[in-house]
């Protein structure tokens, strides 16, 4: 049987000192330990860990580690096609344009503030950060059913998972009449301490529990990297039948033990529950075919691209038009081309 | 961001401990009370920033000591100098028990820095 215990059995038996996760819980096996490679730092640096001093107060901000409390009763929608995600470069575009019914959109974009780099080119975002939907009366989003993604960079959801009381994130997002919300993607890094996995976990647990009790409907976001991590999923999914779709961010799998997780979440998913799973991002290749039918994939589908392209090619016509409005310059016209048809999904 | 193996460089962060107890008896700073979160600690002690130093030649990659508001590199002597607003807030980042181990030189168009790395 494939398993994340199989696949990493190699690494350090020196693992089981460098964590001290399992006193905090009985949740964390022996073998989640065994899979941590350096001891936990507790430096709070992207992650907590079982090492940081004040590790209970982030254990209580997750209502504990266990799933079972977290309970989303709200529904949640069965998506069973591609969901566009539109780049900003599309807002102003007809909603002709885009064929698909569902759109998805990114919490990037529903927030007043963009994350700006210091000078050492590391990413902030500012404390003044709130939700501003006026971007939904954009064009593109008329008519159509909109899905925030609620997921991005840490430094984005970090930052508003920490305000979110002080921008009264849940209670701006209910007002936006989504279609569905995604949970947040807190970070789950291989090899890292299994404590602050659970945290993790369970954080974008209550951020969906949250949202649920002002009746939005949510799309769990299930990360999973071990198989304690799937095991805990399955058991909850089970117990909360009116979860029809989940979701998984894969646009940092990159590395082939990284895929393979994600193949073994899709894989347990689809064999003992009956969702359906969106991949926002890569399409792992080595899914079953029967296990393919139950995957919804979501990406910008090379919007992003296309609108760069006109962009330049809008320019391009605008520069020519100057030129023509000047003969006497007599500068070479450049050569014109039709601009791209929209691109229809 | 991901569950893979590695991080992306610039998406670094120190994770802000919660805000404190509400008192009444819920969640910790989730569905309910007045409580406003402290400030970003990352605002106030980034991960990483950098100083402009005043003396180009240094290599790159060398460490350098701090001497009060001085950045010295050893063989070398004084490379730079913290200005009030920098000294402020490195005082302040290790009241809060945050100090920042490492300062190395690097170079970026051209420019010398000295580069403070938690």
């Amino acid at each position: 049987m494939r398993s994340s215990h199989n696949r990493h059995r190699q690494t350090s038996l020196l693992a089981y000192s460098m964590c001290d996760a399992d006193q905090f819980s009985v949740l964390i096996k022996q073998e989640d330990k065994g899979l941590v490679r350096a001891p936990c730092p507790g430096n709070y640096h992207n992650m907590v860990d079982c090492h940081c001093e004040d590790i209970q107060l982030f254990i209580d901000e997750a209502r504990g580690l266990d799933f079972s409390n977290k309970r989303v009763t709200s529904s949640s929608p069965l998506i069973t096609n591609a969901i566009p995600v539109i780049p900003k470069d599309w807002f102003d575009r007809p909603p002709e344009t885009i064929h698909s019914n569902i759109i998805g959109i990114r919490l990037g974009d529903i927030l007043n503030r963009r994350p700006y780099r210091n000078s050492a080119k590391t990413l902030l975002l500012s404390d003044d950060v709130l939700v501003d939907l006026s971007v939904l009366k954009r064009p593109v989003f008329r008519g159509k059913k909109v899905v925030l993604f609620a997921t991005g960079i840490d430094v984005v959801i970090e930052k508003v998972w920490h305000r979110r009381l002080t921008m009264d994130l849940f209670q701006a997002i209910a007002t936006g009449n989504f279609y569905a919300v995604t949970g947040m993607n807190f970070s789950l890094f291989l090899h890292e301490c299994p404590l602050g996995h659970l945290i993790n976990l369970n954080k974008s647990l209550v951020f969906c529990e949250e949202l649920s009790k002002l009746g939005v409907p949510v799309i769990p976001h299930v990360y999973a990297i071990t198989d304690t991590h799937r095991e805990m999923w399955i058991k909850w999914l089970q117990n909360h039948p009116n979860i029809k779709t989940v979701l998984i961010n894969t646009q940092m799998q990159r590395d082939n033990a990284s895929v393979h997780e994600v193949e073994l979440t899709v894989e347990k998913l689809a064999a003992e529950t009956d969702v359906n799973i969106i991949l926002n991002g890569r399409q792992p290749k080595q899914l079953l075919n029967t296990t393919r039918e139950r995957v919804v994939i979501s990406h910008q589908f090379n919007l992003k691209n296309q609108a760069i392209v006109e962009n330049a090619l809008v320019r391009q016509y605008e520069e020519a038009a100057k030129l023509m409005e000047q003969p006497r310059l007599q500068r070479a016209t450049p050569k014109l081309r039709s601009p791209a048809p929209y691109l229809t999904l | 961001m991901g569950s893979s193996g590695e991080r992306k460089s610039s998406d670094t962060l120190r994770i802000n401990k919660p805000a404190s107890a509400t008192g009444d008896g819920s969640s910790i700073g989730v569905s309910g009370g007045n409580s406003a979160p402290s400030p970003d600690i990352n605002n106030l002690c980034p991960i990483r920033f950098r100083i402009k130093l005043t003396r180009q030649d240094v290599s790159v990659g060398r460490t350098l000591a701090l001497e009060g508001n001085i950045l010295v590199a050893p063989n070398i002597g004084e490379v730079g100098k913290l200005n009030a607003r920098v000294t402020k807030r490195l005082e302040t980042c290790l009241g809060l028990g945050i100090s920042y181990t490492t300062i190395t030189t690097v170079i970026d168009q051209g420019i010398y820095y000295a580069e403070f790395s938690q």
